[in-house]
């Protein structure tokens, strides 16, 4: 740390611990409090990275986290800003932006090849010829990019939380602790974020020792108040309607609600332009200062100031009190400064040239560093006379030209600015309710007035919370005096001029790219890229606009600025995503399924037994043979998933007539009937059945994956008809099985206390009663096409219940069945599924479902629709295809098309490449005149080659239904 | 009937530290009544309701009498609570349903209990009064917060849907586990 100051007044770090840490392989030490950039300047390394396009040398220029050219990488850890991030312990450190390594990196040849890479090059070129653009392509993304991402390593989740108060304030400097305090006073719940690691902002590193004192006050008043909250290394990272806002830190998103918010955001310090203006050594005034006064670095030995406002002389007082020597301040106004700052400048014996500007910065022979500047005098119209140029030697060159207010995140929360001549910069104009700006972010640059509007500010925000009753005090005037040059930018034909050192732009490619007609600023940005690296612009937005306005001959306001949009800073993906939420449902029987091999599969947002693994059986054999068990004696499938709604009421029936195209009015207490659903426009929407418990009273069963939306549907047209009816959604509280199979009769009849005889419990029959004990609903159903009967109990009774069930099957070899065997039972007996056989558009004519609709009915939901249709031709329909018995290759995928003389003409919609019938069945959509049963039709499988199958009659299995009725 | 929690052994296995900060409490009955007539039905019962929505009112010592809807009510209590035998005896009624009503609750307490909300839940939970429910999601799930003090302590009751007990425990210990850290 040779370059470590004696201790300062107010610094922020700890000299009493020490940390080890290693850049580019050579270890270094720093200190606890330490930036990474500080750090690394505290030990004389400049040169902290390479340019994103050039690979030019480069350092940090703003010690403000906006320098996206000190990028570093530790570990699997990647894009650490240097001049943001903390140093801690045993970092190992890299450049990102390099091949083979900073001082060697191989892309470095680049920037030699500048002139055939001009603003827009890779727009135009690699185009031609289209058959190596391929491998441009490659080549372009391998170069591209910052850093690199380990996709191995998997980054712990962010704890990403919810947070509330009723006055956020942005900034911890001097206006934003005023303003924080003076809310707390009046009682509000205030949060006061600081992206710093410490309070005080420009306090700490421009007013030494006062300011130190006045931060203590502030804080110590602060932390009186048990309503105020003080984040500090913490950043809003926007501000979204109803000051609903991001805030970010090292761990973690905070979403925040706040009732008002106060913006003392400050000033961001603009660069000048002049050649090879990016050199390590070249810095913001205020990140010389923030290196002096905070982190106790000597940035240089021998420097030149570049100024045009009061700053430039406090800082150029600030080096040489450190004992730098500060060889010239070059003051670009000719009149130079007409504060008293002037005079100590002068006593300090600080020489300084006004009407002078650096037009070139020299580089070192290694071209790593500064090694001079060519002091220039300026001519009537502002810019260099180049016949005067000066050489000076330095080490560093310090700028202090402007500054921008940080208004990135004001302007995402609505409030406008406009362009002040008498400032040179952007100052408010007008701010939606609740949103406040106080300080240096309206153009308040003199420490009592910052204080002063921060009470204005901290105060009107409590009083729009309805915690201050008074009339808030005036807010402070803007400053008077301009702290901002109106064209800090000098060009050097010859020379690299980087007005964007994000993007690697310079002067000339903002000249071509007007040349080019991209002359507004939306158009610029995107053709150039300005503003479009890690800082947003901070560092060259400003600039670029007042470039265009002059190549365009007009004024700032009216060439416009670019959109702020979030995020204020960079913030890792990892926390945006934060924990990751995923409420999967499981039904009562997951725990059993679990133990007994089951294969889980997503079934919209449910848990399903795929099928259960039994021995060494291969997934296909395994379905298949759980299904030939339900054909043969008996299975048991978890149908818990399914939709289990009741509607009870005198209106009960009217409603079902209503929402469904089926009659239901008359349907008899102790009977069930299928129902199937449409809305407007006809479309089947959803299916299940309808059971009548009572008079005014029906159990209905829907899709898994629709019952909670439709459900609500249901709620929403029983209000709209104003019904007397009382819903209930009770999906998640009654399990449900399928006891299915020739001998599923045998097996329940010694569980429950229900009558099971055919002619007591008809097929499409429901009862009440018991099984195994427990309250259960039971239903003789027939989906899989064998005699069934569904069984529905309390889910917290479910386990007894099946487990009750498989015993009384044992005889029987009961096997449980998943999802694919009750697939495939249900595609040999031609039932379709809704939403998987059906899609958005199709209509009950399309999937036969003729006999479902109700003749005569007086209304349902999509009947004028389906009246309209009926009287169309239809475009396709829904038939069964098969392929010869044993077949198993050359079979098609769900959705593979069928092609007719090189048309589409259908698609699969199921298919079973092996079922219990001995051959390969599916269940597709084809136009109506290939639907006659004998129809040969080609499928078009994924390889492209075509698989031939042939149009039969559903149901394929057990037409005349005589075993589910058995 | 003894309600068979799907999280026993999440709860049994748990670390200490979150069994200290939640605790599943599936010795709770619940019965939900719903319909037109619950109002009347309870007044000739000579029960009290609570009158404004979400509002509860305590039944026993660990029970409460919700007005979870307009005309929807729900009773969670212990088995014994005599109130609940009072319902189930007169429940036949004309306008008023009996619903299915197998919901669990969790309890979560303890010094980080906000903390753990406030990653979970998008309302300001601090600012909840007690004993009135709060229809929200946690962890993206539906759920019914209801702020109380129990034996001097604030907690939190959370019903939640039993299909998504275990997703819920196990990301709440999670969250608790790491508070504890």
């Amino acid at each position: 740390m040779n370059r470590r100051l004696p201790p300062q007044p107010g610094e922020w770090i700890d000299r009493d611990r020490l940390l080890e840490f290693s850049f580019e392989g050579q270890s270094y030490k720093g200190l606890e409090g330490d930036l990474i950039a500080s750090a690394l300047l505290a030990n004389g390394v400049r040169m902290m990275g390479r340019s994103f396009k050039y690979h030019r040398p480069r350092s940090a220029y703003s010690l403000a986290g906006h320098d996206a050219n000190a990028l570093f990488s530790d570990g699997a850890l990647t894009h650490l800003r240097g001049d943001a991030t903390p140093l801690t312990q045993g970092m190992d450190l890299h450049a990102v932006n390099t091949v083979g390594g900073l001082a060697s990196d191989r892309l470095k040849i680049i920037d030699r090849f500048s002139h055939f890479m001009p603003v827009g090059f890779y727009y135009k070129t690699f185009h031609r010829p289209a058959k190596l653009f391929p491998y441009h392509e490659r080549q372009i993304r391998k170069i591209a990019g910052l850093g690199t991402v380990d996709p191995s390593q998997v980054a712990p989740h962010s704890p990403k939380d919810y947070a509330w108060c009723d006055v956020l304030v942005v900034g911890g400097g001097a206006a934003g602790l005023e303003a924080a305090l003076a809310a707390g006073q009046a009682g509000a719940r205030v949060l006061l974020v600081e992206e710093s690691a410490q309070l005080g902002g420009s306090l700490a590193w421009q007013q030494g020792p006062e300011g130190a004192a006045l931060i203590d006050g502030l804080t110590a008043a602060l932390t009186a108040l048990p309503q105020v909250e003080i984040r500090t290394a913490s950043q809003v990272g926007g501000h979204y309607a109803d000051h609903w806002l991001a805030l970010f830190d090292a761990q973690r998103m905070t979403k925040l609600r706040a009732g008002a918010v106060v913006y003392a955001t400050g000033a961001i310090e603009q660069p000048a332009v002049f050649s090879h203006n990016d050199l390590p050594g070249i810095m913001l005034a205020s990140a010389a200062q923030r290196l002096v006064r905070l982190y106790a670095v000597r940035p240089f030995d021998r420097v030149v100031v570049l100024g045009a406002n009061s700053e430039a002389y406090r800082v150029a007082l600030d080096l040489a009190r450190v004992g730098i020597e500060v060889v010239t301040v070059a003051d670009l106004r000719p009149q130079g400064e007409p504060s008293e700052l002037a005079q100590q400048v002068a006593g300090s014996r600080i020489p300084v040239r006004c009407g002078y500007c650096v037009h070139q910065a020299l580089p070192s022979t290694d071209k790593q560093r500064v090694a001079g500047v060519v002091l220039t005098p300026l001519d009537a119209h502002g810019q260099p006379d180049t016949r005067h140029g000066q050489h000076i030697p330095c080490d560093g060159i310090v700028v202090s030209v402007g500054w921008m207010p940080n208004a990135a995140l004001p302007s995402q929360a609505g409030v406008s600015f406009a362009y002040s001549d008498e400032l040179q910069q952007l100052v408010p104009t007008a701010q939606p309710r609740g949103v406040f700006l106080a300080g240096r972010a309206r153009g308040v640059y003199d420490l009592e007035g910052q204080h002063a509007d921060g009470m204005a500010a901290g105060q009107a925000a409590a009083a729009h919370t309805g915690h201050y009753h008074e009339k808030p005090v005036p807010a402070a005037s803007p400053s008077t005096r301009a702290h901002s040059h109106p064209y800090p930018i000098f060009d050097h034909p010859e020379k690299k001029n980087f007005v964007d050192f994000d993007e690697d732009l310079h002067l000339t490619d903002f000249a071509n790219a007007h040349q080019e007609g991209y002359d507004s600023v939306e158009l610029l940005k995107r053709y150039s890229t300005v503003g479009m690296g890690p800082s947003q612009g901070k560092l060259s937005n400003m600039n670029a606009v007042r470039i265009l306005a002059r190549l365009n001959e007009a004024s700032i306001d009216e060439t416009g600025s670019t959109t702020a949009r979030p995020f204020y800073q960079p913030v890792p993906l990892g926390h945006l995503a934060g924990r990751r939420f995923h409420p999967m449902r499981r039904t009562p029987l997951h725990n059993w399924h679990q133990a007994h091999g089951a294969q889980f599969y997503h079934a919209g947002d449910w848990y399903r037994p795929e099928y259960y693994r039994h021995g060494q059986d291969d997934r296909a054999a395994g379905i298949v043979q759980e299904a030939q068990q339900v054909r043969d004696s008996l299975g048991l499938i978890d149908v818990g998933t399914l939709g289990k709604l009741r509607v009870n009421g005198p209106d009960a029936a009217q409603l079902l007539e209503r929402l469904y195209s089926g009659r239901f009015n008359k349907l008899a207490v102790g009977r069930y009937r299928y129902g199937v659903a449409l809305d407007e426009s006809g479309v089947i929407v959803e299916d299940g059945v309808l059971a009548r418990l009572a008079p005014d009273q029906f159990y209905v069963t829907a899709t898994s994956s629709g019952a909670g939306a439709f459900y609500r549907e249901m709620q929403r047209w029983a209000l709209i008809w104003g019904l007397d009816v009382t819903l209930s959604n009770a999906t998640s509280h009654l399990a449900a099985f399928n006891l299915a199979g020739p001998q599923a009769r045998r097996a329940l009849a010694g569980l429950t206390d229900t009558d099971l005889n055919p002619e007591a419990f008809p097929y499409l029959g429901v009862r009440q009663g018991k099984v195994a004990g427990v309250p259960a609903l039971l239903m003789r159903v027939g989906f899989v096409g064998e005699l069934g009967f569904e069984v529905h109990v309390p889910a917290g009774q479910a386990t007894q219940v099946w487990e009750a069930l498989m015993d009384a099957g044992q005889p029987f070899s009961i096997r449980p069945f998943g999802v694919e065997a009750q697939r495939l039972l249900r595609l040999e007996k031609g039932h379709f599924i809704v939403g998987h056989d059906t899609d958005a558009l199709t209509h009950p004519y399309e999937v036969s479902l003729d006999w479902a609709i109700g003749k005569n009915k007086r209304f349902f939901v999509g009947q004028r629709s389906l009246e309209i249709m009926s009287e169309r031709p239809l475009t396709r329909t829904l038939v069964g295809l098969r392929w010869p018995d044993g077949q198993t290759d050359k079979l098609p995928e769900e959705c593979n098309l069928i092609i007719d003389q090189g048309r589409i003409a259908g698609r699969i919609t199921s298919i079973a490449p092996r079922s219990t019938l001995g051959y390969p069945l599916a269940m597709a959509f084809v136009e109506p005149e290939m639907a006659v049963p004998g129809t040969q039709v080609e499928i078009r499988l994924d390889n492209g080659s075509r698989s031939t199958a042939q149009v039969v009659a559903m149901p394929f299995y057990d037409p005349d239904d005589q075993r589910q009725k058995e | 009937m003894t309600y068979c929690s799907p999280i026993d052994d999440l709860v049994a296995a748990a670390p200490q530290a979150v069994q200290a900060a939640l605790a599943q409490r599936p010795e709770l009955v619940k019965v939900g009544l719903k319909g037109p007539g619950v109002d009347a039905w309870a007044q000739n019962q000579d029960i009290d309701l609570p009158e404004a929505l979400y509002a509860c009112l305590p039944v026993g010592p660990d029970g409460v009498l919700a007005r979870v809807g307009a005309d929807e009510l729900m009773l969670e209590c212990s088995a014994d609570e005599p109130l609940l035998a009072r319902i189930e005896e007169n429940l036949a009624a004309p306008g008023v349903y009996r619903l299915d009503q197998q919901s669990l609750t969790l309890v979560l307490s303890g010094p980080q209990a906000l903390a753990v909300l406030a990653q979970t839940c998008g309302l300001e939970m601090a600012r909840e009064p007690d004993n009135r429910l709060v229809y929200t999601r946690v962890a993206g799930a539906s759920c019914v917060i209801l702020p109380r003090q129990e034996q001097g302590q604030q907690v939190y009751r959370l019903w939640i849907d039993c299909t998504q007990a275990q997703y819920m425990w196990e990301t709440l210990s999670e969250i608790i586990g790491e508070f504890s850290d």
